[in-house]
Formats: C-alpha cells, sequence, structure tokens
C-alpha cells in the first residue's frame, strides 16, 4: 500500500499542493501503520508469544511484504517458517518469538523499521532485509548499534560487505556481482553472444548484478552496445523497449518481481525477437509463477541466480524442495530464491544460537557473533561459511526456461559454477564495459 | 525517427489509460463535489474482477463486463450507504473514500497475494501490428486502449453537454434545491452519476489489466497519476481530464524514453507548472 519508491522523495520538496494530494500522503501514511504496526499477525509469529516468559528470545525481522518484491517476500516468510518449525519455534531451550516488520525495499523504510525494532522492541537481533539498498542501509545502521547482531534475509547489493563492512553484519548468501558473474564468459562461450544491450533497475542490486555480468562478459571479449536503466517499480518498459537496438544479440536484463512480469509481457506485445539472457530475480518462480501471458518471452530465456532447478541433481536441495512442497501446498511448485534465501540466513542464526546456548543479551551478543564467523555448515545449496567480511561464497546455477510436461513453465540446470567468491570491486552504475 | 514516433505512441498509450482512471474521478467530483479517494482502488479491483472472471468464463469481454458492473455497484454502495450522510463535508467523504481504499486494498491483498496479474486478452488482440512505414510495430492491444478512451471521452461530452441527463447533473451542481423544486429526483441523478463514475474506474482496470501488471500498490500508483492528470486539466473538467492525461502521457514517456532518472520529476514539474500558470487547472473553472 505505499507509493513506488520513486514517489516519496517528491513530496517533501513541494509545499503547497492541492488538497487531494495531500490526502494522498495520510493514504499512504496510513496504509504503512495498517500493514506493519503490530508484530503478531498469527501467520507470520514464532508461534510460542502466549508462553511467554523471561527465557523468551524475540528476534527482529523485516520484509519486504509491500512492493514490487511483496509476492517474494511472501515466499521468503515460508523459508523462516521451515526453519522455525525444523526447531520447534524454540533453540536452546529459549522459546523463539519474531516480530516482523514489512518494509517497502526503500532504504528508508528498512532502516526506520530497524531502529523500531530496536529502540522500541529492544532486539538483540535483525533478520532481514529483501532487497539491495535496504541492505546497504541496514548495514551502515548497524555500525550504531554494535551491539545488535544483523543477519541478511536475501538483499544482494555488492557494497554491503565490501565497503567498511559492519563488524555485526552477515550475509550467509551471495550478493548480485556473484550470482551475474558466471553468465558473462558462458554468453560469450557457450551462448556465443559478443554484442549486448542491458536492461536493469537503477539501485544498488542491479548495479552489482550488471557488474558482475559485464566484467566477466566483457573479459571474454563480448562488447556493450548501450545500457539501460529504469526506476523501480516501474511497469511501463515500452519506451525502453523502443530503443533496443537492433544489431545486438541479446539482451541482459535485471529487474524482478512485479516489474519483471510488465516488461516481459511488454516484450512479447512489442515483438522482441532478440534473445533475453536474466539477471537473478528476472525468471525467478515469483516471475514464473504470475498469472499471465509472459511465457512466450519467459520461454528459452537462460539466467543466473543462487537457487538450483527443480530437477538438479543435488539430494539437499531435493531435500528442501520437497519439504517446502510438503509444508506450503499454497506456495510456489519449486520455491524461489527468496525462500531458499530466507531459510539459510535464518538457519545460520539458529545454527549459531545453538552454539552459544542461545546466550545473547548478556554479553551484547559478543559470542554469538564469534559463533556465527566460525560457523559452517550444509545448506540445501552445499556448505556454507563466511569470508573476513563476514560474506558468504557459493555456488551459482545457470539455467533456462523450458516448457513442462503440463505446459507450463520451469527450470533446467545448465551449468553450475563452484563455490563462486565475492570479487573486490563495488559496482556503481555502468554505463559500459567495465 | 522510429524510436521518437514510438515513444509517442507510448505516450498515447499512457495518456489514454489515464484518461480512461482520471474521467470516473473528475467525473464525480466535478458533479458532486466529492473527491473519490477509492477511485485507485476501484481500479486494482477492476482489474482483479476482470483477470478472475475473464478466466471463469473463458471469455474477456465477459471478464471487462463483470469488472465494470462489480465496480459500479460497489461504488454506488459506497455513495448509498456511507457517503450520502456527509454530502458537502470535503474533508469527512475524503476520510471515508480513504478507509474505503484501506479496507478494499487489504482485502484484495488477502485474495490476491502478493503476485503480479494480467488480465489474459485475447490471441487477436495481441502482439505487434505493422504500421507499414519506417517498419514501425506495435502492440494491438494498446491501438484498442486508445480507440476506447477516445470513444469514452466523446461518450461521456455528449453525455454531461447534450442530453437531458447531463444538464440536470449541471443544474443540480449549481443550485440543488432549485432543481428538486421543479419534482426532480437528485439523489437518483447523483447515485447514477457515482453509479457510472466507479464504472469508469473498473472499466480503466479491466482494460489497464490487460497491459500494466496489477499488484498492491498498483491502486495508489494509479489514483495518484488520476489526481494528477484532474488536477492538471482542471477538477471536473472532462476536456481537461482528457488535456491533462495527453499531456502526463507524453510527459513521461518523453522523459523516461529520453531521461529516465527524471521521468517522476518531470511529471511532477508538469503538474507545478501549470499550477503556477493556471491553480484551477487547463480546463478549471475558478474556485
Amino acid at each position: 500500500m505505499t507509493l513506488p519508491p520513486r514517489f516519496p522523495p517528491l513530496f517533501g520538496r513541494l509545499p503547497t499542493l492541492a488538497a487531494p494530494l495531500a490526502l494522498v500522503l495520510v493514504l499512504t501514511a496510513c496504509g504503512q501503520s495498517d500493514s506493519d504496526g503490530d508484530g503478531d499477525d498469527p501467520n507470520l509469529d514464532g508461534g510460542a508469544a502466549e508462553e511467554a516468559d523471561g527465557d523468551e528470545l524475540v528476534i527482529g525481522r523485516i520484509s519486504a511484504l509491500e512492493g514490487a518484491f511483496a509476492d517474494g517476500a511472501e515466499d521468503g516468510e515460508r523459508g523462516v517458517e521451515m526453519v522455525l518449525d525444523e526447531y520447534d519455534h524454540q533453540v536452546a531451550g529459549r522459546p523463539i518469538r519474531t516480530i516482523v516488520e514489512s518494509s517497502d525495499t526503500t532504504p528508508e523504510t528498512a532502516v526506520d523499521r530497524a531502529r523500531k525494532l530496536v529502540e522500541q522492541d529492544g532486539v538483540d537481533i535483525i533478520h532481514g532485509p529483501l532487497s539491495g539498498s535496504e541492505g546497504v542501509a541496514l548495514a551502515d545502521y548497524a555500525t550504531s548499534v554494535p551491539d545488535v547482531t544483523f543477519v541478511d534475509a536475501a538483499s544482494g547489493s555488492a557494497e554491503t560487505t565490501l565497503e567498511d563492512p559492519a563488524d555485526n553484519y552477515f550475509r550467509w548468501h551471495s550478493e548480485g556481482a556473484m550470482w551475474a558473474a558466471p553468465m558473462g564468459p558462458y554468453a560469450v562461450e557457450e551462448l556465443g553472444y559478443e554484442r549486448v544491450a542491458t536492461l536493469a533497475e537503477d539501485y544498488a542490486f542491479p548495479h552489482s548484478q550488471i557488474g558482475g555480468f559485464l566484467d566477466g562478459f566483457c573479459g571474454a571479449g563480448g562488447e556493450v552496445a548501450e545500457t539501460f536503466w529504469v526506476p523501480l517499480g516501474e511497469s511501463d518498459y515500452s519506451s525502453i523497449i523502443a530503443q533496443i537496438p537492433e544489431d545486438i544479440d541479446a539482451i541482459y536484463v535485471s529487474v524482478g518481481g512485479s516489474d519483471a512480469v510488465d516488461f516481459m509481457g511488454q516484450a512479447i506485445d512489442f515483438g522482441v525477437d532478440v534473445p533475453i539472457i536474466g539477471g537473478s530475480i528476472l525468471v525467478d518462480e515469483t516471475v514464473l509463477g504470475a498469472e499471465g501471458e509472459i511465457r512466450d518471452a519467459a520461454l528459452g530465456t537462460v539466467a543466473s541466480g543462487s537457487i538450483p532447478t527443480a530437477d538438479a541433481d543435488i539430494p539437499e536441495w531435493q531435500d528442501f524442495v520437497s519439504g517446502y512442497q510438503e509444508m506450503h501446498p499454497d506456495g510456489f511448485d519449486v520455491p524461489s530464491n527468496f525462500a531458499l534465501l530466507y531459510y539459510n540466513s535464518f538457519k545460520s542464526l539458529l545454527l549459531s544460537l545453538e552454539e552459544v546456548d542461545g546466550e545473547v543479551e548478556e554479553d551484547g551478543g559478543e559470542a554469538l557473533r564469534a559463533a556465527m564467523t566460525d560457523l559452517e555448515w550444509d545448506s540445501p545449496i552445499g556448505p556454507l561459511a563466511l569470508n573476513e567480511n563476514r560474506q558468504a561464497a557459493s555456488d551459482v546455477f545457470i539455467y533456462e526456461i523450458v516448457e513442462d510436461d503440463d505446459g507450463g513453465l520451469t527450470t533446467t540446470q545448465r551449468h553450475t559454477a563452484e563455490g563462486v567468491e565475492q570479487g573486490d570491486a563495488v559496482w556503481e552504475r555502468l554505463d559500459d564495459c567495465p | 525517427m522510429q524510436q521518437f514516433l514510438l515513444i509517442l505512441l507510448n505516450g498515447l498509450t499512457s495518456a489514454a489509460l489515464f484518461f480512461l482512471v482520471a474521467s470516473g474521478l473528475t467525473l464525480i467530483f466535478g458533479m458532486m463535489r466529492v473527491v473519490n479517494l477509492a477511485h485507485g482502488g476501484f481500479y486494482l479491483l477492476g482489474g482483479y474482477v476482470a483477470f478472475s472472471a475473464g478466466r471463469a468464463a473463458d471469455s474477456w469481454v465477459l471478464g471487462v463486463v463483470a469488472a465494470v458492473v462489480a465496480v459500479a455497484v460497489l461504488g454506488l454502495a459506497m455513495h448509498q450507504i456511507l457517503l450520502r450522510w456527509f454530502e458537502q463535508q470535503d474533508m469527512r467523504v475524503a476520510l471515508v473514500t480513504i478507509g474505503v481504499s484501506l479496507i478494499l486494498a487489504d482485502q484484495l491483498l488477502f485474495v490476491y497475494g502478493g503476485r503480479a496479474y494480467e488480465v489474459s486478452v485475447p490471441d487477436p488482440l495481441r502482439g505487434p501490428v505493422d504500421l507499414g512505414f519506417l517498419d514501425l510495430v506495435y502492440p494491438r492491444y494498446r491501438f484498442l486502449l486508445m480507440a476506447l478512451a477516445i470513444v469514452v471521452g466523446i461518450l461521456l461530452w455528449l453525455l454531461i453537454t447534450r442530453t437531458r441527463f447531463g444538464m440536470i447533473v449541471r443544474a443540480g451542481v449549481d443550485d440543488r434545491d432549485m432543481v428538486s423544486a421543479t419534482g426532480i429526483n437528485v439523489r437518483l441523478v447523483f447515485a447514477a452519476v457515482f453509479l457510472l463514475g466507479a464504472g469508469l474506474a473498473g472499466l480503466a482496470g479491466a482494460i489497464g489489466g490487460g497491459v500494466f501488471s496489477l499488484a498492491p500498490t498498483t491502486d495508489v500508483e494509479y489514483l495518484l497519476y488520476a489526481l494528477i492528470v484532474v488536477i492538471v486539466g482542471g477538477m471536473g473538467s472532462i476536456p481537461g481530464a482528457a488535456i491533462g492525461a495527453l499531456l502526463v502521457g507524453l510527459v513521461s514517456q518523453l522523459a523516461l524514453g529520453y531521461a529516465p532518472p527524471l521521468a517522476s520529476i518531470l511529471t511532477f514539474g508538469l503538474m507545478i507548472v501549470v499550477l503556477a500558470v493556471r491553480p484551477q487547472g487547463l480546463m478549471g473553472r475558478p474556485a
């Protein structure tokens, strides 16, 4: 119920507008407090609220349940529920209660919510957020509250753990540049695309994705015809599509959520006939599960990301998939990357809490953070451990969108890049080869 | 040149949709001085109904009809049950419609979730059409959208300026008591206006949902666009809404095409410039 992120900053600069616009502001404000004011939504709660005693461990969570990624966040929540279910809603004998705050993928809101969790609810642990710029802002905020432990949920901007990384910010998954990096050489060497255009949303996560992609792509001899940057939450891509040059082999697209649905749908309407290659969230389950007719554009798209395909021959992953399907019959056919990333990060947290016997408050979280630094475990996508910046490395999967037996869309594995490490560049908006 | 023409066409497409959304808003305001802030919610509801009903009946046309009827009825109900008691009390009316929009948005989120939907459009209406010059191709459905906006605009204008119904409505706005005294049931006429205005929002959602995805926040987005269009064009004026929609559509698409980061600033800038020069909007009557 919030405005797309491109609107809010404008309002502050318009002193006296017609009354209705002011009322829209009221509307927005009401919308926010309405949907995120209380943390005790039974569906999202840890489930242990009623038996609260001094032993209870409260974990603050920030999830993007509004905006372009609402669908992804919803699936992320399913991942968290799986962990809580595995642990029977308690760790080291302490019942877990989670307070979920919804953000709208803007950094301002994410920090507001974190402040609320720390200052009003007094939490010592925050799990979240979903989106790239939010993560950057939270990592920055983390330096001002050194006793609070932050565990990133799914946000994938490179600088979060590269630029003066906060000692108390942990990211148990790869970031956007790492997810995109293997796609660069693959596009040149395997797909034979030597000249591409790129289209991405203009914020931290796609900056990382385009950087990661172009770094490898240009290194393998590829060249860039043109780059397009659009605001997050843009629903009309037609004027961008109109400008896609003709002399290219493919277009690399890093948009996600409902924006990706819009782009894919409009690409068909305009008869775009260059192959589309994808960033990590262009054709994930949240998009393939969208209702409508994006299938024609999505079919044949090759993309890379943190998540194996439904048919991937990885036993731990297959266990995760069947666990997900069993627990969430109303979820996607296959868990989206958000379900996986929320799961991995939240489980990393609980594993670390187990190590320290659930002790958090007494020592300002020091033992917990030490335990998390040392933690290594086998996640559904393979072993996870952190580097000195508290950033994980992981396998990255390249997959293609194909038709399944029922005529729906699914993904099939093409290539696995093993143990992709974080690079050392913080990518800004690139307009050509780096 | 080819790109410029395509972006221009996109501007017209946006304008067509903005006009469809704004026409109902401005109609209700013009006739009844009610700023219906649930209008964006009506748009989103229309889109969802068109999706669900269209799929259930396996007919796009039936889906669109169902959307128009459902939203029109909801609008009428809102007017009869909630708004009648607060006539002439602008602030209360605004707050009630905000309340309705919030409740509606939450219910829609509950039923449809955060997933993005697109209204399925029949195959013959999909795909690009070759314009026959400069290698220009443009989606067929978007031409339909433009044609529809033009037809709706003309019909509305005729209704208000050339029919007895329009005459009563215009007279009723200026002096309700006098119109009542002539034996005309003003309440009935006003209810009809609300029915029509809300139905237009439902139509816009059903048609727009075939081009742009429907998701939570779509309601606020279109309410905002509709308000900008109506403010630029002049509250209450149908020709004003057409001109406003054209300006906003062209400015936003040209900006998106040539200066994406400035797109929203320029759209608001347009509104500010118009308000600075002509506070009542381009076709608005001075208050």
